[in-house]
């Protein structure tokens, strides 16, 4: 993986390896709308023009959430899994996956950000047991 | 990530606080439904309202975290404008906690960094979800019409040092003292038509800049504030939960007055639990039996004894149609009274006597009732 060491040819591929990605960034849409990413961007005085740059922050910045989702969901799957040794009846409702405070400041500590459960705040006791509430 | 990228964002918000508020929840609502949808890529069915929220705020910090060390790598080579390198530099330095590939390496070229590389395969590996709304471009910018300057209008300073590109000076009629209209000389309509269109010049502005500070809510504020001080005066007045704390020892007194039919079944009460309890203070059983059989001497005693010395409350009391208030402030008001009478009509030994003072007090009670 590591191409630093390589002759120049090498370093060539890598450029070109770089520009064909972020061209390839003008065909790709992101989650994350390009015009939020703009927005914030330009912020925290960051000025440039080009679209693929903003995609690019876009992608890194989608990347990161989804390894912080899935870390969070592995601490969820591992407590779901531990409940249920305990709660044989209840296996059924814990099955769904919900993305709870514990578990994502379980994995978002892993990343250099401290979040701690406010111990008083109160999400709605129905929350994501609903399908109907369930966000898109 | 730093905690000081709020601030940093606020300053570049020049709108003042409620538009930047607007935009801002605008934005985080959005950041929310995008990070919803890489969740429920990832596998989860459902959020937490309070994960959700700080899991969108961790991305929105994210990107100006980015774009803050992308701005700085380009200031710090001299550019305003940021390039890829400056992206991927500051990628790798949000990225150095967890480390990647050739994070080692010195010498290394920023085009083959190790996040750029595991950003390509993500991009590969990560099916391509697009935002679920259509976004339109933000924070929406009006364009104000400006004022023209001299240059755009044609005209010729007034004077020398005024250079062109200055926005025109208004009318000269709008600020220079408006004349007096000899109405015998020109009475005529559409001089009137003038005069009203030149008013409506005078007016244009002040018109202006009171839209211009209604947008911006100080003088919205000032009408709403108003408005709220009565409206808090009167939800006081109704909503006992708003009413000012009470100071220490003081009691809530309402200004109602009970009917008297409640504070004779208050005395009442309050008599009866004496009674009851009678049985734990033995000593005062005879000073209760002493009261009794003195209420039923005050019965006779009432028409001879004049007792309006004090102001005094008219209530019915249960057992006697006599005011038992009068012989209550009687009581308190001399004990030594109280004891003459008890002097005179029953010997009385000390000890009772001291049973009958502290019964008194605890009369006061229903007096103090009585009073209020």
């Amino acid at each position: 993986m590591n191409h630093g060491q390589h002759s120049n040819e090498g370093r060539h591929d890598d450029d070109t390896a770089l520009s064909d990605f972020l061209a390839s960034l003008m065909d790709y849409t992101p989650t994350i709308p390009d015009e939020l990413v703009e927005h914030y961007l330009a912020k925290s005085g960051f000025q440039c023009p080009d679209v693929r740059l903003i995609r690019l922050v876009a992608v890194a910045t989608q990347k990161f959430i989804a390894e912080v989702a899935s870390d969070a969901l592995q601490q969820c799957k591992a407590r779901q899994s531990a409940v249920v040794k305990d709660k044989r009846d209840k296996q059924q409702k814990d099955k769904r996956l919900i993305l709870t405070m514990e578990d994502l400041s379980k994995a978002l500590r892993e990343y250099g950000v401290n979040v701690k459960h406010q111990e008083y705040f109160a999400d709605s006791p129905s929350t994501g047991l609903d399908p109907a509430s369930k966000e898109d | 990530m730093s905690d000081g990228d709020g601030e940093s964002g606020r300053e570049y918000e020049h709108n003042g606080s409620k538009k930047k508020s607007g935009t801002d929840d605008f934005a985080q609502a959005m950041a929310k439904i995008a990070v919803g949808q890489v969740c429920e890529s990832v596998g989860f069915q459902s959020f937490q309202q309070s994960a959700l929220s700080t899991l969108s705020d961790v991305a929105v910090r994210y990107i100006c975290d980015i774009g803050k060390t992308a701005n700085l790598y380009a200031n710090l080579a001299g550019r305003t404008e940021c390039n890829v390198f400056d992206i991927i530099q500051g990628l790798e330095d949000l990225g150095s906690q967890q480390g990647f590939l050739g994070a080692s390496d010195i010498n290394r070229c920023l085009a083959d960094s190790g996040t750029v590389w595991e950003i390509i395969q993500y991009v590969g590996k990560a099916e391509e979800i697009p935002f679920a709304y259509s976004v339109p471009h933000f924070p929406v910018v009006k364009d104000r019409k400006p004022t023209p300057s001299f240059m755009q209008i044609g005209e010729i300073t007034p004077r020398e040092h005024i250079p062109p590109w200055l926005p025109a000076f208004p009318d000269p009629q709008t600020y220079v003292i408006s004349p007096l209209w000899n109405e015998k000389d020109r009475d005529t309509r559409a001089d009137k038509i003038e005069q009203v269109k030149e008013n409506k010049k005078v007016e244009q502005p002040i018109m202006n800049l009171q839209q211009r500070l209604a947008c911006n809510g100080s003088e919205a504020q000032t009408e709403v504030d108003a408005g709220d001080v009565v409206k808090a005066k009167r939800v006081v007045d109704s909503n006992p939960f708003l009413a000012a704390p009470l100071r220490f020892g003081e009691k809530e007194v309402s200004s109602v007055v009970l009917p008297a039919k409640l504070l004779d079944e208050a005395v009442m009460q309050n008599r009866a639990v004496v009674e009851n309890h009678a049985s734990v203070l033995e000593t005062f059983a005879p000073a209760i039996e002493v009261v009794k059989s003195r209420l039923c001497d005050f019965e006779e005693g009432s028409k001879r004894v004049l007792l309006s010395r004090r102001p005094i409350v008219q209530f019915k009391f249960g057992f006697s149609n006599k005011s038992l208030a009068t012989a209550m402030s009687l009581l308190n008001e001399g004990d030594e009274k109280t004891a003459s009478w008890f002097g005179n009509e029953n010997e009385k030994d000390d000890k009772q006597r001291r049973a009958e003072q502290i019964l008194n007090e605890s009369l006061e009670n229903p007096q103090e009732l009585a009073q209020l």
